[in-house]
């Protein structure tokens, strides 16, 4: 007569401790010295998403509906939120895991250890030094099977930028740095879905219409979204025959045009297989930049923009 | 090839003798290798014995879950770690397990067709019964726990201070 769950088959213990939520495994610590090697030797199983912010004075964790808050991160404290770690899971699973870097030296060996074991359909860094990049490409090769993102709010060199792996997502801020179209056609043409602010970036007609040819015919399902100058996307549209006078239902070359509208400053146009949108758009006002973005695939947002 | 008039005969570990059908029988992956080991005659009924190593009372309980699901698709979908989910057990085994909550050993007729699931290798019902324990357990107080699991704690004072330290950096 089996009366003691920890008699039960291995193999059924580790499935029934992937169905507890990861708060309840640390209530589960507290039973006894056995339930304790239980709940660190098994996997946590799938927590929806996760989220790692390391700075100069704090680490925040987020794993599922479970949070760490510490309000130092010297080494001493990082080194404690490990071995936390390894008493609460021996791995875990995400839809989504997303990192914050730092500077911080201790970072890179303390994501590597706390991530071990760690699977993730998309893992998502934001960096913002080329240190911080390059212990994102560092980090990003410990997960071969999942979708990579990646957040610059910095401008790195060319050949770093051409040398980045595959992105299902990528963002860059390149401030007021100038951007070369090699440079917007190499980011454009490899990763799948682009987002990109481009204030400074000299982009003829020629190259809005190279860029909006090259998705068209990219056989991707993809969306790229861009911040740009004024004069830039208003010249583009110009030559291609749109203007504020344009009237919705229009056809010019091969955009037909939804939407004009002056009340909500957003323009929605169809490209062959692309939706292209402009979203607080101003004919008149230059003094801000224009944001769009160029979609195949009519998601959520898309299809209320489109409604 | 699965006849449904087919019947084997399984003796259990208290010699009790118990002949189902090849439609039951199909979802255990232990008795089909069995059978298939023998290289009996499909035709033959019925088939020899098959010995599992389950007391009779708890194989009536795998019987009774088993032709409740008979028709289940085989083989048995394997779920990712983002599939799975301890909210959508089946209302007839809820049913079927809340039918053993009205007993004194409730606990233990739960291990004991966890085990036997586990013997016979019938994934339906270690899934079902997986989810029931982990539904046990979720949102209960370490007291609780301890009372449902039916686990002494075994810690020392300062150990279990310990652990409530490192867990208490997720309650702010």
């Amino acid at each position: 007569v089996i009366d003691n769950i920890l008699s039960l088959p291995d193999t059924f213990l580790r499935d029934v401790m992937k169905n507890v939520d990861l708060e309840d495994r640390l209530r589960i610590r507290e039973v006894c010295r056995a339930c304790e090697r239980l709940v660190a030797d098994t996997n946590a199983g799938f927590c929806g998403r996760g989220w790692i912010q390391l700075g100069d004075n704090k680490a925040y964790i987020k794993l599922g509906d479970l949070e760490i808050n510490t309000s130092t991160s010297t080494e001493d404290k990082l080194d404690q939120i490990l071995q936390f770690r390894k008493h609460l899971f021996s791995g875990v699973a995400f839809e989504r895991f997303r990192i914050l870097l730092d500077d911080n030296e201790y970072s890179l060996p303390f994501l590597f250890e706390f991530t071990d074991n760690f699977e993730t359909e998309e893992l998502f860094i934001k960096a913002s030094s080329d240190s911080q990049l390059e212990m994102a490409v560092t980090l990003f090769d410990g997960f071969p099977r999942s979708k990579l993102g990646l957040s610059l709010d910095y401008c790195p060199d060319t050949d770093t930028l051409q040398s980045l792996p595959l992105m299902e997502h990528i963002e860059i801020s390149f401030g007021s740095e100038a951007v070369s179209s090699d440079i917007f056609f190499n980011i454009l043409t490899t990763h799948r879905n682009v987002h990109l602010e481009l204030e400074n970036a000299q982009l003829s007609s020629q190259d809005w219409d190279r860029a909006i040819q090259t998705i068209s015919s990219d056989n991707r399902d993809r969306t790229v979204e861009f911040t740009a100058n004024h004069a830039s996307i208003v010249h583009w549209l110009s030559d291609n025959g749109i203007d504020q006078a344009t009237r919705e239902g229009s056809v010019r070359g091969e955009f037909h045009v939804d939407l004009n509208a002056k009340s909500d400053h957003r323009i929605t146009m169809r490209y062959r297989n692309c939706w292209v949108a402009f979203y607080a758009f101003s004919w008149t006002e230059s003094d801000r930049p224009s944001a769009m973005g160029i979609s195949k695939h009519l998601d959520e947002r898309y299809q209320r923009l489109f409604a | 090839r699965i006849y449904p008039l087919m019947r084997v005969t399984l003796t259990t570990s208290d010699g009790a003798s118990v002949t189902v059908s090849r439609q039951l029988t199909k979802h255990s992956g232990f008795i089909e290798k069995a059978i298939t080991d023998m290289a009996v005659d499909d035709n033959a009924v019925p088939l020899s014995a098959v010995a599992v190593d389950v007391d009779d009372a708890t194989l009536k309980l795998v019987i009774e879950w088993l032709t409740e699901h008979r028709d289940d698709a085989l083989p048995y979908p394997e779920k990712t770690d983002e599939e799975r989910r301890a909210d959508d057990i089946p209302a007839w085994d809820q049913a079927f397990v809340q039918k053993w909550d009205t007993k004194e050993d409730q606990q233990q007729t739960l291990y004991a067709v966890i085990t036997a699931a586990d013997k016979l290798d019938i994934k339906g019902l270690l899934d079902m019964t997986c989810k029931t324990l982990a539904n046990k357990i979720n949102g209960k107080t370490v007291e609780e726990m301890r009372e449902i699991l039916q686990l002494e704690c075994d810690f020392t004072e300062e150990e279990l201070a310990e652990i409530r330290k490192e867990n208490a950096w997720c309650e702010n």
